[in-house]
């Protein structure tokens, strides 16, 4: 969900739209809105994919619930500061939470002692939108598939390390269990961010990562790294020439969209449902 | 999306529609694919049972990593 160039695109496309639409001295490009006012709090950075989607919701969301909405980036704790701060927000409509699916459920499990309840602290409104999650890999490889992966994996034990923008995530967890189902052992690496990841990935210095497509799909088309598989249970509708990781080393997995979220996993095939 | 608890049941059905509704827009979903992101939509009864189902599916998961944060 991290993005470096995002934040400059929606400059530019404020600009334009200022350019096209409202004129001089109106001020910073706002859109007629009439109602109270509601704050949707997104707990990643401005620029991002979820981010966007805020935007969207609160530029069409207006005439049809007749209230205005503001998007407030709640940045840091890999979501926890954005979800502390609409728990016990005032139940009276001004606050509503956009978060990824995974936030949601996976924080509870990994804190010592959980901050919140998902179930008991929020009031359900609705998923948004999917994204996914895939494995990648460095040109310094050169490996051009999955199975060439795993046979890279099995042919350098001590170089295998993948790199995951923090701990305690879907892609984090989704390494682990690659590892378990490929009877593998591989070191993880966990960064601050997939931009890192993906100039240690371009410059050799790291051989694998899992992080989302959306970080990833701008370096595979340009030929820079390559997408070996994508975790949902079917290819991505992005990539339709890259496998899931269901179709490979019958890998099982199942994905759902949540907030703004999914679950995308693999799962060892005894488990499958 | 969610709201803090307490919340109407009447606005989180109102938003969720709304929210529906503009996610099936070509406009919106054209710029949601162009970074990666596939539109959804669904009630709220939908968010829990994905809660709920995702839950059960990475709490087995995560306890056999035995990762824990200290907060």
């Amino acid at each position: 969900m991290r993005r470096i160039c995002g934040g400059a695109l929606w400059i530019v496309g404020n600009f334009w739209r200022d350019a096209s639409g409202c004129r001089w001295p109106r001020g910073p490009v706002r859109r007629a809105q009439s109602g109270p006012l509601t704050k949707i709090i997104f707990p990643f950075a401005a620029g991002g994919s979820g981010d966007m989607l805020c935007r969207q919701l609160a530029q069409y969301l207006p005439p049809l619930v007749d209230r205005s909405f503001i998007v407030e980036d709640r940045t840091s704790g890999d979501g926890l500061i954005g979800i502390r701060a609409v728990k016990g927000s005032a139940p009276d409509s001004t606050t509503v939470l956009v978060t990824t699916g995974p936030t949601m459920y996976l924080l509870p499990m990994v804190e010592n002692q959980p901050s919140f309840d998902s179930a008991k602290d929020f009031v359900p409104v609705s998923q948004l939108a999917r994204f996914e999650f895939v494995v990648a890999v460095s040109p310094s490889i050169g490996v051009t598939d999955f199975k060439q992966l795993v046979a890279w994996i099995k042919a350098n034990p001590a170089k295998a390390s993948y790199g995951v923008p923090s701990s305690g995530t879907i892609r984090h967890f989704t390494g682990w269990q690659l590892e378990q189902v490929l009877g593998l052992s591989m070191t993880r690496v966990s960064y601050r961010g997939s931009a890192p990841i993906i100039t240690d990935l371009l410059g050799g210095h790291l051989p694998i990562c899992i992080t989302t497509l959306s970080d990833t799909i701008t370096q595979h088309r340009a030929g820079g790294i390559r997408i070996v598989a994508v975790s949902g249970p079917a290819r991505s509708p992005f990539l339709p020439d890259v496998p899931s990781l269901k179709e490979e080393g019958s890998i099982s997995s199942r994905t759902g969209g949540t907030a703004c979220g999914c679950r995308p996993a693999v799962r060892p095939s005894s488990q499958r449902s | 999306m969610w709201l803090p608890a307490g919340s109407s049941p009447e606005f989180a059905k109102k938003l969720s529609a709304a929210a529906a509704e503009i996610l099936k827009r070509p406009e919106v979903r054209e710029k949601l694919n162009a970074v990666s992101l596939i539109p959804v939509g669904s009630t709220p009864e939908d968010l829990t049972k994905a809660l709920a189902a995702d839950t059960a599916f990475w709490q087995p998961i995560v306890k056999a990593t035995g990762y824990k944060i200290t907060n």
